[in-house]
């Protein structure tokens, strides 16, 4: 079967036409597109390091109802309500200023300030650490996940400290 | 080697081989073997004239000559440990001569020759060095001199940091040739004439000699390991560039291991001989010289004393390197055997536990460690007996100097100053000999590590674009005419394949293992050329499509699929680069990669790890369904593995293969039958050879080779059924 017959099935959405609103009793999203409502839904990132603003919307058995290739072409209030939910699935603190990295066998102790408050994490191995261009996603032993948005937009000794690591 | 000095020896020996050739009879090529018509180790010869095959034994005189026009086929069989050179005759089969593996390759091509001769396929009057050329099998042999040149090359862009690094290291050696002299000053000048003012300049010349050797030190440190960095760079991309243009058969002749080595740990080697090794050759040289010449200037009758430990030095210090080499090897081995030891039972703990073995695991590690640690305490007693020694030769050496030196001292022959500033740089002459002495068995080492990466980048790539090649959408028509293939193109793996298979036809092929199908599909990515016929695909010959155009457009899933380091989304967009986000999940969702990934930390964006080792068997399948889906191939090779997972996973990798398959022409190597019944053809192989085609229907009505093996495998699936219900 061509590629192209099972792009047609993913149901891909044009951000222009979709409404995103929040339903406050169960946690979930709805959707209203061309008129037609779909309630229930849950949104997940298939790429949440690559292609952070791809978003599949699934049921609550997890079935893909449809796809938005990129959220941030949604409308101001659509973004807002989906994100209220993305950042409670999706907790990615930003990593704002490295204090220390300490090394101890094949681990890494993290002394971090993220943009949820001072952190210390392990990492281990380097399938922890993805760097893309500037950009480092860091997963530790227990699988959180942290992010440097532009390791160059740190400050001059966190610079220096991840620079002397990774 | 062997073979050289035996062909050399054939050479000389002619005038011993004239006399049985007759007016005018050529010589078209000869080999030695070295098992004797007793089959014991000697010498024979076999030598090929344009009129028969002469066969002697150069000590016993022996000889048999057969005539050419008797031969009908000639080949080699290879058994253990040693092969012959088979000739058919109009009486059958015989033996001509015996020989042991290490002339197999040669004898694999006279075989060749004769073979060509006797099916008339080549004139003996034909035979000249170009058609030998072509015929043999191409030996690498590098030279050492040629070897140093291609090595030389990678300097040439760099030369103006080679030129630094050289003054850096004259000024080096010139600046480490001061401290002496300026202490004879000290001594001579400023101690005995009591010049208090010079103390002052003294100091400072001191400490300027040994700041600036400080500063020239760390330049000439960042100079050659910055030209050390850059040529190990373009060695392992120029090496690393080849490697991607060679064919399977060059990584079927050399492990993927040797392979690695060649471009970590030779180019490791021949980096250091490049920079630190030629510079500190160069510095010991200059060291040596300028010392001589000034202890030699200084005194000449103290130089001559001087010299007295330098024998014990030469001599000492390449056979102390000979022993330690052993030593260190042996220490090499011992440490090797301990950590076999624990790759085998740390991975494979579930077994020694299950068989409650910890006992005598333990007892096998403590054996190993104590000979371990008895190794490496015989290089620490070869090191104090030698070293010693060493110090204490030219130690006396220095006694003496002082002995006579101090009478000269005495007798006001020299001044104090200078017998001091002739110790230290007696001392200062030693240093650089032991340095070179030592340096003699790593140089070796580079140059040989030179030459084994220089063999590789010589091999030229076996299947390359020809030059009027095309490239075309396919249609995705195959059709294998009088297809006769062999690794060893002595040893057949295929032979007469001719098979025609329509577009979008879905064809199976089975046959017990062994019977050539992986290889047929090996041959329609065109990884081997075939060695007799051709493969059409839409009536073009393979050999004339370009090798990017049809690998793009022939997708294979193989049994064991390999994966790279990486995410789930990189492996999957491996063959199209560019691929968008929805294209490689919709890939996934055809391939039931979807499911699986969405429930990852970090979805399709999830780190696989080496070689994919995150993932089940199953999974790994799957994504390598989904990257070739993503590829679109017209064709479609799929080698089937249900062997290894569970009922679900096979049903799920099925739908994910038919998913693949629909609208293709698909070739898919199955090895559970029923997996096939609605293939449009099935093609039955058994030793290389196709020997049924058919429906499955058709197939189970002839009740030949296919009936059989689907009946032993129904019957033993029912078995198994049976005992697990």
């Amino acid at each position: 079967m061509p590629l192209s017959d099972f792009l047609k099935s993913l149901n891909i959405l044009d951000p222009k036409k979709v409404k995103v609103i929040f339903e406050e009793q169960d946690n979930t999203l709805k959707i209203v597109v061309d008129g037609k409502v779909l309630s229930g839904l849950i949104p997940a990132k298939p790429f949440p390091i690559t292609h952070p603003e791809f978003i599949i919307f699934r049921d609550s058995y997890g079935a893909d109802l449809c796809i938005i290739k990129n959220y941030k072409e949604l409308d101001d209030e659509s973004i807002k309500n989906l994100k209220r939910l993305l950042d409670k699935i999706y907790f990615i603190p930003r990593i704002l200023k490295i204090k220390k990295i300490e090394t101890s066998g094949d681990e890494f102790l993290w002394d971090v300030l993220t943009d949820k408050g001072p952190r210390k994490f392990r990492t281990r191995g380097r399938m922890s650490v993805t760097q893309m261009g500037n950009r480092i996603v860091i997963t530790d032993i227990n699988d959180n996940v942290y992010e440097i948005e532009d390791i160059y937009g740190l400050d001059a000794e966190s610079i220096s400290e991840i620079e002397m690591t990774i | 080697m062997w073979q050289l000095i035996g062909e050399k020896r054939i050479s000389n020996g002619m005038d011993s081989i004239r006399p049985l050739l007759h007016e005018g009879e050529e010589i078209i090529h000869y080999v030695s073997s070295d098992i004797d018509e007793n089959g014991n180790f000697g010498e024979r010869w076999l030598i090929l004239t344009r009129d028969k095959i002469i066969i002697l034994n150069p000590i016993t005189k022996n000889i048999e000559r057969i005539p050419l026009s008797e031969i009908r086929s000639a080949s080699v069989k290879d058994y253990i440990g040693n092969s012959e050179l088979i000739l058919e005759t109009h009486n059958g089969f015989r033996s001509a001569i015996r020989f042991s593996r290490e002339h197999l390759d040669d004898f694999y091509n006279m075989a060749k020759i004769i073979d060509k001769i006797a099916k008339k396929e080549l004139k003996p009057e034909n035979v000249d060095s170009r058609v030998l050329e072509e015929l043999l099998a191409k030996k690498s042999d590098v030279k050492k001199t040629q070897a140093l040149l291609w090595l030389m090359g990678f300097l040439k862009p760099h030369i103006h940091y080679v030129i630094l690094a050289v003054i850096l290291s004259l000024s080096i050696t010139a600046l480490n040739l001061t401290p002496p002299y300026l202490m004879k000053i000290l001594l001579d000048d400023v101690f005995a004439k009591r010049n208090i003012s010079m103390l002052v300049y003294i100091v400072i010349a001191f400490i300027s000699v040994y700041a600036l050797n400080a500063g020239l030190s760390a330049a000439q440190n960042y100079t050659l390991s910055y030209l050390g960095q850059r040529i190990i760079y373009n060695m392992r991309v120029k090496i690393y560039e080849h490697l991607q243009t060679l064919s399977l058969a060059f990584y079927d002749r050399m492990t993927s291991g040797r392979v690695m080595t060649r471009v970590t740990d030779d180019v490791g080697r021949v980096q250091w001989f490049l920079t630190w090794g030629t510079q500190t050759l160069i510095t010991s040289i200059l060291q040596i010289m300028g010392i001589g010449v000034i202890i030699f200037s200084m005194n000449l009758n103290l130089a001559l004393f001087a010299l007295l430990p330098i024998p014990i030095i030469i001599v000492g210090i390449p056979l102390f390197r000979k022993r330690s080499h052993k030593v260190y090897h042996k220490a090499w081995r011992r440490w090797a055997d301990v950590s076999s030891l624990l790759w085998d039972t740390i991975p494979g703990i579930i077994v020694v536990k299950t068989f409650t073995q910890e006992k005598f695991e333990l007892k096998r590690l403590i054996e190993r460690m104590t000979n371990l640690v008895k190794a490496n305490l015989k290089i620490t007693l070869l090191h104090i007996r030698f070293f010693p020694l060493l110090g204490f030769s030219i130690s006396t050496g220095t006694a003496i100097v002082w002995w006579i030196g101090g009478h000269e001292v005495l007798k006001e022959q020299i001044t104090f100053g200078s017998l001091v500033a002739f110790v230290s740089y007696m001392g200062m002459f030693y240093g650089p000999i032991q340095t070179i002495s030592n340096l003699f068995e790593p140089l070796q080492s580079s140059l040989t590590s030179s030459e084994r990466i220089l063999e590789i980048m010589q091999v030229e790539p076996d299947i390359k674009d020809a030059p009027d090649a095309v490239e075309f959408t396919f249609k995705g028509a195959i059709k294998f005419k009088d297809v006769g293939f062999g690794y060893n193109p002595y040893i057949p793996v295929l032979s007469n394949i001719n098979l025609e298979i329509k577009p979008g036809e879905k064809i199976g092929i089975v046959g017990p293992s062994g019977s050539g199908k992986t290889t047929l599909t090996k041959l329609l990515l065109r990884f081997y050329d075939p060695t007799e016929g051709a493969i059409y695909i839409d009536g073009v010959d393979m050999r004339k499509i370009k090798l990017k155009c049809l690998r793009s457009q022939i997708g294979l899933v193989l049994q064991d699929p390999i994966l790279f380091y990486g995410s789930i989304a990189y492996n999957i967009a491996y063959g199209k680069q560019d691929a968008t986000p929805e294209e490689i999940i919709a890939a996934g969702k055809a391939a039931n990669v979807h499911e699986f990934a969405m429930n990852q930390p970090l979805a399709y964006d999830t780190n696989v790890g080496d070689r994919g080792w995150r993932l089940s068997g199953g999974e790994r399948q799957r994504v390598a369904i989904a990257r070739t889906i993503l590829t679109e191939p017209k064709i479609l090779i799929l080698d089937e593995a249900t062997s290894s997972v569970d009922t679900l996973t096979e049903k799920k990798i099925q739908e994910a293969m038919e998913n693949l398959a629909k609208g293709r022409t698909t070739i898919i190597i199955a090895h559970r039958l029923s997996t096939l019944q609605n293939a449009d053809r099935i093609v039955v192989m058994d030793k290389g050879k196709i020997v049924e085609v058919g429906t499955h229907e058709e197939l189970m009505k002839s009740g030949g080779l296919y009936s059989q093996l689907y009946r032993a495998q129904f019957a033993e699936e029912t078995i198994t059924v049976g005992a697990i219900r």
